[in-house]
Formats: C-alpha cells, structure tokens, sequence
C-alpha cells in the first residue's frame, strides 16, 4: 500500500534532510535546490555543519557526508541528529560508489522510511561503462529512486510515494559499476612527489600571474586602482566644496575603501587556483600525499584541506577542522591557522612591499611559503594527542568551469559587499576620528584624536623601525578585518609609504604573525573555547612583534 | 608469516584475509567497503611513507601504516 506524502498544507513544515556519504554531491544538490552558494569541493569533509534553506514553504537541510550511523568524527553526529528528525530524507548516492552508499542508505531506511534516493555522477557512470536499472533499485530498496536534475526532482518532491516493499531483486540486476580501473591521471597525482610538486608550481605560477609587474593582476589592479581612487575621486569631488567632504570622499570612501578594492584583480586569481584546487580533487591527493610530513607536527594530511583553505579566509579554514576525529589535533590545527596568509592579507603586503620592491613577486613567494613554515614549527612544538588518517581519497576530475565561475562571482559579491560594507563604516569611522579634535574642529591628520591615540602605542612598533603613528593604527585594525588595513594606509598616507627596506619587511613579518581577524577569532572561539583562543592570541601576538624586532635588527645594515 | 597490507609494494594486489581492527576506524574501513575477502591493490605510499593509498573496487582509501600493518592480506 503506498502513502502519499503529506497534504499541500503539511508540506509547508516539511523539512527535507540531504544525507549522504561524503562527496557525494549533496551540497551541489542543495545549491541547485535552493539557489545557494554552500562551498563545494570535491573532497570529502567539505560541508562540516548543516545548511539550510527554505524555499517555497519546503526547508531543505544540507548535512556533512557520514559513512554509518556510528559517528568516527564530529561532523557525522551533527548529520545524524538531523536525519532522526527529518520529515522526508533525500539519499544522495554517488553512482560511482553506489555499492559501499546502500550501506548507510539502509540504516537511513530503518530509522526513517519516508527516504528517497537521488542518484549522482551517472553520467560520469555511463562514462566508464556502468548502468543503473532505477525501477530495480527501487524494489532492491522498497524506497523511491530518481535519477534526474535537481529541477526535476525539486517538481516531484511534493508527489513522492513511500511505503513501498523491498522484494528480492538482486543489486547486481539493479547496478553495475562499469571498469573500476584506476586511471593514468589519477596514478599520476597520487604520487607522492608529483602531487606536492604540482602544487607547488601551481602556488608559484599564481602567484606570478598575480603580482609580477607585467603579469594580468598587477596591470589590472593599477587600472582599477586610477580609476577609484583618481579619476571617480574627481568625479564625485569636483563640485564639492566642503573641505570636510571632500577630504571624506576623496580620502576616506574613493582612496581607502577604492584602495582595497583595486585589489580584486590580484584576489580573483588566488582564489581562481584555490578553486581549480577544490573543484578538481588535487586537494584530496594532496592531502594524502603530505600526510608524512604532517604526521612528523602531529597532524595528519587532512590539515592540507584546512591549510590550503587558510591561503582563502582563515575563519572558515577553522571551519574545516570539524571533520577531525581528534579534538587536540583539531586545537593544534587552529592555533596554526592564523599563520597561513589569508586572501585579505595579500592586499596589506602589496601595499607594504610595492613602495620598495617594484616586482615584489619573490617577497610575496617568500612570506608565503614562510608563513606554512612557522606553521609547520608551532605544530611541531604544541603538545597534546595525534591525529591519524583514514579517509576515501576521490578521483581527479577536470573542473566544470561553470561551477569555477559562479564560485568565483560569489567569492567577488561576498568581498565587495565586506568592502562596500564594514570597510567603509570603519574607513569613515577611521576618517572622522583622524580629522577631529577631542573638541570635534575639523583639524589636521597629525592633531586629530585618533593621532593623539595612536601615538600611546606606538612604543610597541619603534624596535620595527616605524616611527609613523598611523602605521601603528592601520596594523591594530587589522583585527577587525584585514582588509582595513590596506584601507586605512590608503586613506591615511595618501602619498604613499617610504618605509627603509629592514622597517618594510618588519611590518610584513608583523602582518604574517600577527592574529587573524574577528571571523576567525569568533569561529575559532565557537570550536575551541574562549580560553585556548585567548591563549592562542597572546602567543601570537608576543611571537609577531618579536619576530618582527628580529627581522629589522637582521636587515637593519641593508 | 603471515602479509600485511603496508608491506605490499606499489601495483602489488592481494586479498584481504584478516583484520585485527576494532571500534569507529573498522567501521569506517567497512562502510568504504574495505572487508575481508575484497581484493586490493596498492596505489602508492605518502611522503616519508607514513600511509599506503589502496584501491578497493570503486574506492581508494587512504590509511595510516599502523593502520594498514593491521589488515592481513594475501597476494594474488
């Protein structure tokens, strides 16, 4: 006897849970399901805590992967607790590994029977010879089965019949995989020196897209970067007369938020190579293939995923650590994270280092490489419990550059609305408390509030060779978000800098070290405690200005 | 004496005969579908050789070496 799903009312409160093995294609489907943008990867530990989303009255609830019921990592038991208390559960089953899928697609059936299966990569099945008899699946399970788009299947939801029967049908009448043979492709980036290596040119080529001098991202940036904070300046000033509002626009909106966002170019071709990273599988080798060199710091080739992710936003790198099964290896992996230059700091070093260096191409290489260097030690050094590996390592896969596109539209709408948003407020904000007195005149820069401020911190930066109080601000407001930082030198030092070389790379090796911003020190307090964060902030904050005392007093006879 | 999966070389296959594994790891080993009696084959070993990558039918799995010292195995 079938039983129609709930009446056009009840669905209104249906929540529908996506669960799956990892990697199998959930998040994909909830993005195309609800018109999302949840990070993708293929890898397996991407999504690390549930989603979700309503859409016409329906909630949709996007789990991490889970192999089984009994949970081996914390992000397992998250989507165990959701799928108890599901309306309806959408089996998502990857076709290519559909055998070992039924094993967590039966203990779902048992607990919640109102679960349809929705089957992916069956193209990429057909493509190796494979097949699936949907109708025999169906009967093989006694649950619905649908192989067909998300569209599809989001215009059948309300229709779905359970309560069928299982029958005897064998699975080998209802699936067969097709050639298992490991490809050449695959071979080849599962050797342990060709995955390392490829990705170490990788880092170095775009890097060199990015900021050689002749290269795309630095010819773009300086376009952009005339046509902000000059020509719209201009613009915007040139029938304003207003001092204050012009120095405003001018200074504060077009030369430090316009400042910032010159920058895209340089941010889009990083996360352009994270991207290819994620969507192509390589990280998954990767991390399997520097597995060795983690377990010597006492982490294992999953904190691959999490540091490669910290070269993006170092808050949700944090994010990733949910996927580990050892809570003092996830602790270890936080505490390090920081020192992985994050995409917003790349902003803050070129304003730095382009005064003084005019391809700062190597110096960009060397903090970079020097930062998962400094990761790597602190690791080492940290005590406490080991993490091992066991983990399903995915084939490699040619990117769609659609899914390449649209992640890179969102990453580029995501920065400009952070730009567009607490930029601005805090460059205004910075503006206006660098333009007044404690008696609120409108004075200049060097007796404003915030100079007279600033100045009582500025000791702590002497020993780096700053002797200029607005550095000392504009390094402080890295906490709130780095991308402030290039912002406020922007607006402050609309001239530009002219830092000697050993005070350059002090500050460069201050922003390297220094703590990560409030998003991460927010996550990293919701995963770890106020109490190790706070440790994990005082550390780092001895450490970078200590080190960047060294590095000037090493390049000081430069 | 009797094989293990971590003293197979690269391209080397065999099948699996034992597994001295308890708790969420042979779990997760079965549910990935490594179990005994599937057939394996080992793809390659890390840096510093520290974990083996095995292919076991559709899936490839990669483990520890005290892990993979743990799972018995005869060479076809």
């Amino acid at each position: 006897m079938l039983t129609k799903v709930k009446a056009a009312e009840d669905i209104k409160r249906t929540r529908i849970v996506l669960a799956g093995n990892p990697n199998a294609g959930k998040t994909t489907l909830f993005n195309a399901l609800t018109g999302s943008s949840l990070r993708t990867g293929n890898f397996h530990g991407v999504t690390t805590s549930p989603a979700e989303k309503s859409v016409k009255g329906v909630t949709f609830i996007d789990v991490p992967g889970a192999y089984a019921f009994k949970s081996y990592s914390m992000e397992e038991k998250s989507a165990i607790e959701e799928i108890n208390r599901a309306d309806v559960v959408i089996n998502v089953v990857d076709a290519l590994t559909l055998s070992n899928s039924l094993n967590l697609t039966r203990q779902i059936i048992s607990v919640n029977p109102r679960t349809a299966v929705y089957i992916t990569k069956y193209e990429a099945l057909k493509r190796r010879g494979g097949r699936i008899d949907k109708e025999k699946l169906a009967r093989h399970l006694g649950v619905p089965v649908f192989i067909c788009t998300p569209k599809q299947l989001l215009s059948q939801i309300e229709d779905i019949h359970f309560g069928g029967t299982r029958d005897n049908t064998p699975l080998d009448e209802a699936y067969f995989g097709g050639n298992l043979t490991v490809s050449k492709v695959d071979r080849l980036f599962y050797n342990r020196f060709f995955a390392l290596f490829f990705f170490i040119a990788c880092i170095i080529l775009t890097f060199f897209f990015a900021f050689h001098p002749i290269m795309p991202g630095t010819l773009l940036k300086d376009l952009l970067e005339t046509a902000i904070c000059d020509k719209l300046s201009l613009a915007i000033t040139a029938n304003m007369s207003n001092p204050a509002l012009i120095s405003l626009v001018s200074e504060g909106i077009c030369g430090g938020v316009g400042g910032v966002l010159s920058f895209i170019p340089q941010i889009l071709i990083l996360y352009f190579f994270l991207t290819l990273l994620d969507e192509s599988g390589i990280t998954s080798a990767l991390c399997f293939a520097t597995d060795g060199i983690f377990e010597k710091v006492n982490l294992s080739g999953r904190a691959a995923f999490s540091l490669i992710s910290g070269f993006g936003c170092t808050a949700a790198a944090i994010l990733t650590t949910r996927g580990y099964s050892a809570p003092d290896a996830q602790r270890r992996t936080i505490a390090v994270l920081p020192f992985i230059p994050c995409g917003a700091k790349l902003p803050v070093f070129l304003t730095f280092l382009s005064p003084l260096f005019a391809n700062p191409f190597p110096v960009i290489c060397t903090l970079y490489f020097l930062g998962l260097l400094v990761t790597v030690v602190v690791s080492a050094v940290m005590r406490g419990g080991r993490e091992g590996l066991l983990t399903e390592v995915t084939s490699i896969a040619f990117p769609k550059l659609k899914t390449v596109a649209i992640k890179l539209c969102f990453y580029l709408k995501g920065f400009i609305i952070k730009v567009a948003v607490t930029v601005s407020l805090f460059c205004i904000v910075s503006w206006f408390f660098s333009h007044f007195s404690f008696g609120f005149k409108f004075v200049e820069v060097e007796e404003s509030m915030l100079a007279a401020v600033s100045r009582l911190i500025l000791p702590f930066f002497y020993p780096m060779g700053i002797d200029d109080w607005r550095l000392a601000y504009a390094a402080l407001c890295g906490f709130i978000a780095k991308e402030n930082v290039a912002a406020t030198v922007a607006m402050l030092i609309p001239t530009g800098l002219n830092l000697p070389f050993s005070a350059t790379l002090a500050i460069c090796i201050f922003m390297l070290l220094c703590p990560a911003c409030i998003s991460a020190f927010s996550a990293s307090v919701k995963e770890t405690g106020w109490k190790f964060t706070l440790k994990c902030v005082a550390f780092q904050i001895i450490l970078c200005f200590t080190a960047a005392y060294f590095t000037r007093l090493i390049f000081i006879w430069v | 004496m009797s094989m293990r999966v971590f003293d197979l070389k690269e391209g080397e296959t065999a099948t699996i005969t034992g597994m001295d594994i308890e708790g969420g790891a042979l779990e997760r080993l079965n549910a990935l579908g490594v179990r005994v009696g599937e057939s394996i084959e080992v793809l390659s070993f890390s840096l510093l050789k520290s974990s083996v990558l095995i292919s076991c039918n559709a899936v490839r799995v990669g483990m520890r070496k005290s892990l993979a010292k743990k799972i018995e195995v005869k060479p076809c």
